[in-house]
């Protein structure tokens, strides 16, 4: 027996426990991060188009303005699969794809039309894409809508993501979906889920392909989000517009704040800032059939007026609030309506039955898309105008004073 | 054969904590009742509480002889070797399971391009090495690891509610389809794993000091550990959902996965495998010392060579299905419905039977 010294035991133990990670060894140059992608589907094949970050060009400290190297790349593959059309892109790609920081995921219009059942198989099979990965539809197809920049900022993917973001956080007219939630809402009862949609606008819209946008003040084109793409299970099936939208925030408690606008008889207009909204849906059963019954309490803030009435005293607060709740009723039932012609029930009463009536729920999932479109509701807001900000009775009213 | 007395109580109930815990993270248990897994769980735990008993009642009747010890004694010598290999072999089992369980997580999540072999290899040499020091080193272990584990569990359960993806609501309707799914989730699914793997514990209860407050000890903390699962199997519902929850591999890693706190608290993935690393080792360090001390009592060879063999045969074991769905069908259909159960409930309570039974008569016997 060769006498096996324990200190060479322990190094070729250690170098055993060391080199195990190696079989797993990525290098940071090899990697190509995609900060979007997008699907589209054509005669049964799919055409995933990838934007791929640049790193020289994307680096803070790096060249001033917009440098030689645009910060994104785009490229797109085919296949079959998904999975094909990535490893597909290994023929002309030199980098490997890393999509665990990809902030958007496009789909094409006519893709989201056939399903989006693969791509959602795709992101939770996999350990490496995120399903947290917020999600929009393109208005087209997705391959156009991802050699463009958003400037001023350097990477339109993380431009994009934060749209959704603040207009969610500010707007409110648009709800932040992100693959888990769609998911989740399309695999319910309810079977019914809202993703916002990209568009591009402006004259030319070739211009914001190219990092020469950048030196330009105002942008020749430019995304924006416009319109609410409606999906009944995993299929696009209509599309609502921005008010009806904003309609279906506030029927789903999705509001956090947003803008409101009285326009009164003589001209006159109030705005009003919501700071804080809670809305509670509650499907109500009146004899054998349903109503939808909406509380909203609402906490709003003055923010502008040209009204020519005395605003510092309680009862025309009271009238102020009163406007507000009739904007708002409004808005809601435009979203209602909207919801009951395309049929999906996007507000999830269909779920809140079934959590609340299991029993009920039983014998009404049959009918049930007929029983949403006959259904009624009623709307009672109760809007508390906190503040009217700095300034007591309108600028205009001071001026008409005089 | 020294039984040196020399484990406190709550090292004992904390190795006892941390081995429930270990892999049952791992899986969503009860998904078949959907979203009454918390009841199922609640169940199941209940149930295992009483066989706790019973084997505390064994340990009691008896408290200087661990489990082989007590086989031979009272089934007679060769019917309590059979018994005590065939206990032997169910822990060598169990910890090939485990051992094969991390070898999968490891390949699925963190190193999908290493070969397998070389992380069971690993995992076995580090466990090894734990096992050949010792009971009492595996049980400071647990106390070493407690904390961090504890720091763990307790971070996810704080984080996951805070960032809006729990949806409380996904709790109803409770009882929808009654107690008929929620029982047969339970028993002896539940039961068997993880609640019923305490039985692993009556090898290593004649260590521990004796004292007034042992069974409230090991009780009270079989009951803690019993709630914090239920609540850690529960989170996963409140955020998957229960159709999402039963159609995943890992659910709870998904569940972490979700986690987005003010864009650096992202992506917890690490976390969480370290979490099962740790708690699947522990299992695996138990499980294999269970097999080593078994096979020290049968052949009165000392423990300490035992480890290099059954260290092989667990690393040989853990390679038995071809493929990962093969082993969740094998571990779930008949290790938990057919073999767990003779091993945590019928022959412990076979056991109890005949030590009563064998001194009331020696009570007749000798007056």
């Amino acid at each position: 027996m060769i006498p096996v010294n324990r200190r060479h035991m322990f190094l070729v133990l250690m170098w055993v426990t060391l080199l195990g990670g190696c079989g797993n060894r990525i290098e940071m140059n090899d990697l190509g991060i995609t900060s979007a992608t997008g699907f589209d589907k054509h005669n049964g094949k799919w055409s995933i188009t990838y934007q791929v970050i640049v790193p020289p060009a994307s680096s803070i400290s790096g060249s001033s303005g917009g440098g030689s190297q645009s910060t994104v790349t785009t490229f797109t593959s085919q296949g079959k699969t998904i999975r094909e059309a990535v490893a597909q892109s290994s023929v002309e790609n030199p980098k490997k794809l890393y999509f665990a920081h990809t902030n958007v995921l496009v789909i094409g219009e006519k893709a989201a039309e056939q399903g989006v059942a693969e791509i959602i198989d795709n992101y939770y099979r996999n350990i490496e894409p995120r399903q947290t990965v917020k999600m929009l539809i393109a208005d087209g197809e997705a391959k156009d809508y991802l050699n463009k920049m958003v400037p001023p900022e350097k990477n339109p993917g993380r431009a994009l993501s934060d749209i959704l973001q603040r207009d969610h956080d500010r707007g409110s007219y648009y709800p932040l979906v992100n693959l888990h939630e769609f998911a989740m809402k399309i695999s319910s009862d309810s079977g019914a889920a809202g993703v916002p949609i990209v568009t591009v606008k402006g004259q030319d819209h070739k211009k914001i392909e190219n990092i020469d946008v950048f030196k330009e003040t105002s942008s020749p084109a430019k995304l924006r989000l416009e319109g609410l793409s409606v999906f009944s299970k995993d299929k696009k099936i209509g599309k609502l517009s921005q008010s009806e939208s904003l309609g279906v925030a506030w029927l789903t408690d999705q509001v956090k704040r947003t803008n409101l606008r009285y326009v009164g008889e003589n001209g006159e207009i109030n705005s009003f800032l919501v700071r804080k909204a809670t809305v509670k849906t509650k499907p109500i059963k009146t004899g054998s059939r349903y109503t939808v019954r909406v509380d909203a309490k609402v906490s709003a803030e003055l923010d502008e007026s040209t009204s020519q009435k005395k605003i510092s005293s309680t009862e025309s607060i009271n009238a102020l609030q009163h406007q507000a709740e009739q904007l708002i009723e409004a808005q809601m039932m435009e979203g209602w309506k909207a919801t009951q012609q395309l049929k999906v029930d996007l507000l999830g009463i269909g779920n809140k039955i079934h959590r609340h009536q299991p029993k009920e729920w039983k014998s009404l999932k049959e009918s049930w898309p007929e029983e949403l479109r006959s259904m009624d509701i009623t709307i009672n807001v109760d809007v508390s105008v906190r503040r009217t900000g700095l300034l007591q009775d309108s600028f205009s009213k001071l001026l008409g004073s005089e | 054969m020294t039984t040196a007395n020399s484990l406190r109580i709550s090292e004992l109930a904390v190795c006892l904590s941390l081995f429930e815990v270990g892999s049952t993270t791992l899986f969503l248990m009860g998904g078949e009742a959907k979203q009454d897994a918390w009841l199922a769980m609640l169940t199941g735990a209940l149930a295992g509480l009483l066989l706790l008993l019973i084997h505390l009642g064994i340990h009691h009747q008896e408290p200087e002889l661990d489990l082989f010890l007590l086989f031979r004694r009272y089934m007679g010598k060769i019917m309590g070797t059979i018994l005590n290999l065939m206990f032997v072999g169910y822990f060598a089992y169990e910890a090939s399971r485990n051992l094969r369980d991390l070898s999968e997580v490891t390949v699925l999540t963190l190193l999908n391009r290493t070969p397998m072999w070389l992380i069971t290899v690993i995992t076995i040499l580090v466990v090894s090495n734990t096992v050949r020091y010792g009971y009492r080193v595996l049980f400071l272990m647990c106390m070493i690891l407690f904390p961090m584990m504890l720091l763990g569990y307790t971070l996810i359960s704080i984080l996951i509610p805070s960032t809006g993806i729990f949806h409380a609501e996904l709790i109803l309707p409770v009882l929808e389809n009654g107690w008929k799914p929620i029982v047969k989730a339970a028993f002896p699914e539940i039961i068997s794993f993880p609640f019923g793997q305490v039985v692993l514990f009556l090898v290593f209860y004649p260590y521990a000091r004796k004292g007034r407050n042992f069974n409230k000890v090991v009780i009270t903390a079989y009951i803690v550990t019993a709630l914090a699962l239920t609540f850690i199997n529960q989170l996963i519902i409140f955020v998957l959902g229960p159709q999402i929850a039963a159609y995943s591999t890992l659910p709870l890693l998904e569940t972490v996965q979700m986690i987005e706190l003010t864009e650096v608290f992202e992506r917890m993935d690490a976390l969480f495998t370290m979490l099962l690393f740790l708690g699947l080792g522990i299992k695996i360090a138990a499980f294999f010392h269970g097999a080593v001390i078994g096979l020290e009592r049968v052949t009165g060879v000392n423990y300490k060579k035992w480890v290099f063999a059954v260290g092989v045969l667990l690393c040989g074991l853990s390679f038995l299905s071809p493929t990962y769905t093969e082993h969740i069908e094998v571990g779930r259909g008949v290790t938990l419905n057919y073999s767990s159960p003779v091993f945590q409930i019928f022959l412990p309570v076979l056991l109890f039977v005949v030590i009563l039974i064998k001194k009331r008569m020696n009570k007749k016997t000798t007056p």
